[in-house]
């Protein structure tokens, strides 16, 4: 119906206001209103009964000549009016803010390591570890500017049943993208706890285990926030009910804050002479953390069999 | 499908005869009209409100607010000059038919020659 209504506003665009007119705008919206209403009804698609009305619109300068008006801008052209693919406006909003939203959660990561290893060690505040307080600064803004990007997208209610049909064909070809990025990602975040082990603990002065996880683990987190922000919203657009949070997601999810604070406390504690009782700390609870996470998806694995066998008994109990 | 051009000149008659029947409003009028033409023929908005303006000036139809559906709707009822205007109109065409159909030769009588 948006579209529809649309294509009446530009139509109408440059039409003198008058009770005359004014009435016959209404009637017109009205009357396509109804059409689109029955068209849909008796099973025509959405984009068919857009198609339909939209084609037996006319021409509105027939009309005027008759009313003796005379428009004060030429005519637009309809082709105009009608975009390729409407769900193309929701579609690009949900991918900006997530976007936004996981440039965000990535640079405050980066901050965050960029900080323990500059910053907070006292005698650089001011200098390279000021660049880190710029990045919390800069992460914090891009966040906040997508919450609220969200929230005014969310505020408008639901969007019209024809817009929704497409947004969720579309949410079904998202749904497999989300799936490889998230595959990728984490295959990204196993490949920086690697070169960290590789690396730094073993390595006097050395930062590079780092920062090659500094900036690996920034983008999978970055990754792991953009699939899930769009993914929430989509669902949220759709008013599908929101996945379910599994053991395995929720200690997945938790893996990059607990890395990087892991690694900042050992950053800022540790005195770089090697492994000290904080950094051995550190790596213990690292290793704890690995052991938990396997727990967890051992848990949703085997949850996730009983369920499947319940269902099969089920089945064969009906027979 | 029928072209515009030949129809413009009935697009009044059509429209006098539904709301001759009783008051009726944009939607229900374009409506019977594709309904009672098979579907051959289908009335641009633009078109029936050109004409609908036109009868309302020429004083064969009036109109009122009206609500249905819950939507705001104008309807129309023909009016006494209306009633002759759609009779003169059906003589008119009446007339018309007949002149044309000299002129016109079927396929029928074309394989009889």
């Amino acid at each position: 119906m948006e579209i529809i209504l649309n294509y009446i506003e530009t139509m109408f665009a440059g039409v003198p206001v008058t009770p005359d007119t004014k009435r016959l705008r209404e009637d017109i919206t009205a009357n396509m209103s109804d059409k689109f209403d029955e068209l849909t009804k008796e099973g025509k698609s959405t984009n068919e009964a857009i198609g339909t009305v939209i084609s037996e619109f006319g021409s509105i300068d027939e009309v005027l000549a008759e009313m003796g008006i005379e428009r004060t801008q030429p005519a637009a052209s309809a082709a105009a009016v009608i975009p390729a693919d409407p769900s193309a406006k929701i579609r690009g909003m949900i991918r900006s803010f997530g976007l936004l939203a996981s440039t965000g959660a990535g640079v405050l990561v980066l901050a965050l390591i960029w900080l323990s290893e500059f910053g907070l060690r006292g005698y650089q505040i001011i200098g390279v570890g000021s660049i880190g307080f710029f990045m919390l600064l800069a992460g914090m803004l891009l966040v906040i500017i997508s919450v609220l990007m969200r929230t005014k997208l969310l505020a408008g209610g639901e969007p019209p049943k024809e817009i929704q049909q497409i947004v969720g064909a579309r949410y079904e070809k998202v749904k497999v993208n989300a799936f490889r990025l998230k595959m990728i990602s984490g295959w990204v975040k196993l490949a920086a706890m690697v070169l960290f082990f590789m690396t730094d603990p073993m390595a006097h002065y050395s930062v590079n285990g780092t920062i090659y996880m500094t900036f690996l683990m920034s983008a999978a987190f970055a990754a792991d926030v953009f699939v899930r922000v769009c993914d929430r919203t989509y669902r949220r657009v759709l008013g599908k009910p929101l996945e379910k949070l599994t053991a395995g997601g929720g200690v997945r999810a938790l893996t990059v804050p607990f890395f990087t604070g892991a690694i900042a406390y050992m950053k800022f504690s540790g005195n770089y002479d090697g492994l000290n009782s904080s950094s051995e700390a550190g790596l213990l609870l690292m290793s704890l953390y690995i052991i938990v996470s396997v727990a967890a998806e051992m848990f949703d694995l085997a949850k996730k069999k009983n369920e499947q066998s319940a269902v099969r008994e089920a089945q064969t109990g009906n027979k | 499908m029928i072209s515009s051009d030949i129809i413009r000149g009935y697009t009044d008659t059509m429209i006098l005869f539904i709301v001759s029947c009783g008051d009726s409003y944009g939607y229900e009028i374009s409506r019977q009209i594709k309904e009672i033409s098979d579907g051959s023929y289908v009335m641009k908005e633009t078109t029936l409100y050109s004409a609908l303006t036109r009868l309302e000036k020429n004083g064969f139809i009036t109109s009122y607010a009206g609500l249905h559906d819950g939507r705001k709707r104008t309807y129309y009822s023909i009016t006494d000059a209306g009633k002759a205007c759609y009779k003169d109109k059906c003589d008119e065409w009446e007339l018309t038919k007949k002149v044309i159909d000299n002129f016109i030769v079927t396929d029928t009588q074309q394989e009889g020659k």
